[in-house]
This record gives C-alpha cells, structure tokens and sequence, in this order.
C-alpha cells in the first residue's frame, strides 16, 4: 500500500514543481539543467524506495507510474482544461515580426534563445528573417521564416 | 491538443487569458517555494531552532533535548542530562522511556551503553552506571523514527520527575 501512495504523491509532487518551473525548464538542456535532473532523480530514489528493495516493490512503483501516466494522457484527452493546466499553451514570442517582449520576459526567453532556434531549424541568420516564433508547449521554441514574399 | 485558433496568418492553439492566469499561479508557486524554504531553514520540517525543545529547568534531576519535528526514516535523537540527585548510592541511575514510543522508533546506538535493560507494560527502563563526579551525566539516544504524525513520548527517572514530549513525524 505504502509503495501506491509513495509513487503517486511523489509523481503528482514533480508534476506540479515542474509545471511551477515552466516548461523552458524541462526543453533547455544546458549543463546547469542537466545536472538539476541528474540531483532530482538521485534525490527522489530513496525516497521512493525507503529500504524496500524486493522485486515487488520496484514492480509496485513502475506500475503505478506507468498507471499514473496514462490515467493522466485519458483525462488530458477528454478535458481540454486539464491539457492545458497540465502541459500548458504555444505562445506567440514573434508576431508578423513584431517581438512581444512583455512576453518574452515573462517566459524568460530572449533574443538569443529565438535566435539559436531559427539558425538550428531554418538556418537565419537575423531577427529580420523570422515571421513568427513560437514558445510550444513542450518549452522548445519553433520559428517560421518570413518569405521572400513576405 | 487544445484547439488551435487563426492569429493574423499563423494556426496556434494560444490563450493568452490562461497564459497570463498560468503566470500569476506560477508566481505564487515560487513564493511558496521559497517560504517553505524559508520554513525547513528554521526547522519546521525538523532539525533547526524552531524544532528543538527542552524540558526540565537547570537544576532538576532530569533535563531532555528533543526535536518537536521528526521525519519518518530519518535520524532523531534524544538528550537526557541525568543531574547528581538522581544516582544512586552505587553511582546508578534508572531512566525509563515509553514503551509505546519507543516500540516506533529504532534505536541506532545510546551513549554511554545503559547496564541493563529491563520493561514493563508501558515502560523501557535502563539502567546507567554514571560518573558521580561528573554531573550533569549526558544520556545520548540515537534513533531513527518510524512513526507517522503526531505522537508523545514520555521520558522519566525512576526516582525522579517524568516528562511528556509530543513531537509530530512528516512522511
């Protein structure tokens, strides 16, 4: 019973850190990120599997986290607010070329986050290239070059 | 996905009203992030000034160290300081704890090693063979908690007063 209830509180706990964070947390892998979800898991291991080390137990765990898991993508899928608490929205950093900084600050993502995304996608090489650019719910950024129509 | 609607050219499912809602929770998030913080570094989860109580007056017979806050699975410890008037004519003192606290608690080592041990119903008395010369005689009990919530122990001399110590476990 112990191990159900550890495995969910601890799923639901992270859940909610992590969302708090913001979802550039999870997308950036810089060094300093990488060693963040290096220390969590070490951190969350012991507490997870106390001083239970049986096969049960570890099967308990998986079970519940898997169950967990897709319990939460079903609700996510029958109830458009609770896919938008959980993972969150796109949101438009570059409009037509017009920046929202305001937004930008708030999503903690400069010029050069945008940047470093549309020379990794699209190859541009300057701001002025970029008709829109996206901060996705998954925390990446996506840009859309303007064409030369544009 | 969430539904995604028309900005100027571009098909995006944005929502600024929830996204500018998702910031305000965001912003409280971290507020309660660090008051928790905050909180642990003065020791409500356990270990720090606001956790550690005392009982007896200097003086007494018997004085106890303990921490108000505990964590389950995690280190405790309890500090009897056994004063002259305690000890008996053959330089013994008996100090008795609850049972039932007890039986929900590990004890990892106790400093010095008490000569014998002994209980009742309700009682785990040690009996401790102290120095009369240098008193007050420390009692060291390391313990590892086991329990959940709230709990008392009960600590006391044999001849002597007894306390009751309520401390609460977090998970």
């Amino acid at each position: 019973m112990d191990s159900v209830i550890r495995a969910a509180v601890i799923y639901f706990v992270l859940l909610l850190v992590f969302r708090l964070g913001g979802n550039r947390s999870i997308a950036q892998i810089t060094a300093f990120d990488f060693i963040l979800l290096l220390i969590i898991s070490e951190a969350i291991q012991q507490a997870m599997i106390t001083e239970d080390y049986s096969l049960t137990n570890a099967f308990l765990l998986v079970v519940t986290l898997v169950g967990l898991d897709i319990m939460m993508s079903l609700w996510k899928q029958r109830s458009e607010r609770v896919e938008k608490i959980l993972d969150g929205v796109p949101l438009l950093l570059i409009e037509n070329g017009k920046m929202h900084e305001k937004i930008m600050r708030k999503e903690r993502v400069d010029e050069s986050d945008i940047l470093a995304a549309a020379r990794d996608r699209q190859g541009i090489e300057r701001i002025d290239q970029i008709k829109h650019a996206v901060v996705e719910a998954s925390g990446g950024i996506t840009v859309v070059p303007k064409h030369r129509s544009d | 996905m969430a539904r995604p609607r028309k900005i100027g050219s571009i098909e995006i499912a944005q929502d600024l009203d929830f996204q500018r809602r998702s910031w305000k929770v965001q912003r409280i998030g971290w507020a309660t992030m660090v008051l928790i913080c905050v909180a642990a570094l003065l020791g409500v989860c356990g270990g720090g000034p606001i956790s550690s109580a005392q009982l007896g007056e200097e003086g007494s017979p018997l004085r106890a160290e303990y921490d108000r806050f505990l964590r389950r699975d995690a280190p405790a410890k309890l500090t009897l300081y056994v004063g002259a008037a305690a000890m008996r004519p053959d330089s013994t003192a008996e100090v008795w704890l609850d049972r039932t606290w007890l039986e929900d608690m590990e004890v990892n080592s106790i400093t010095p090693e008490p000569e014998q041990t002994r209980t009742t119903a309700s009682q785990v008395i040690y009996t401790f063979h102290l120095d009369p010369s240098s008193t007050p005689a420390r009692l060291t009990y390391n313990l590892t908690t086991h329990s959940l919530g709230a709990v008392t122990g009960r600590v006391g001399l044999s001849n002597g007063p007894s306390y009751s110590f309520p401390q609460f476990s977090y998970p």
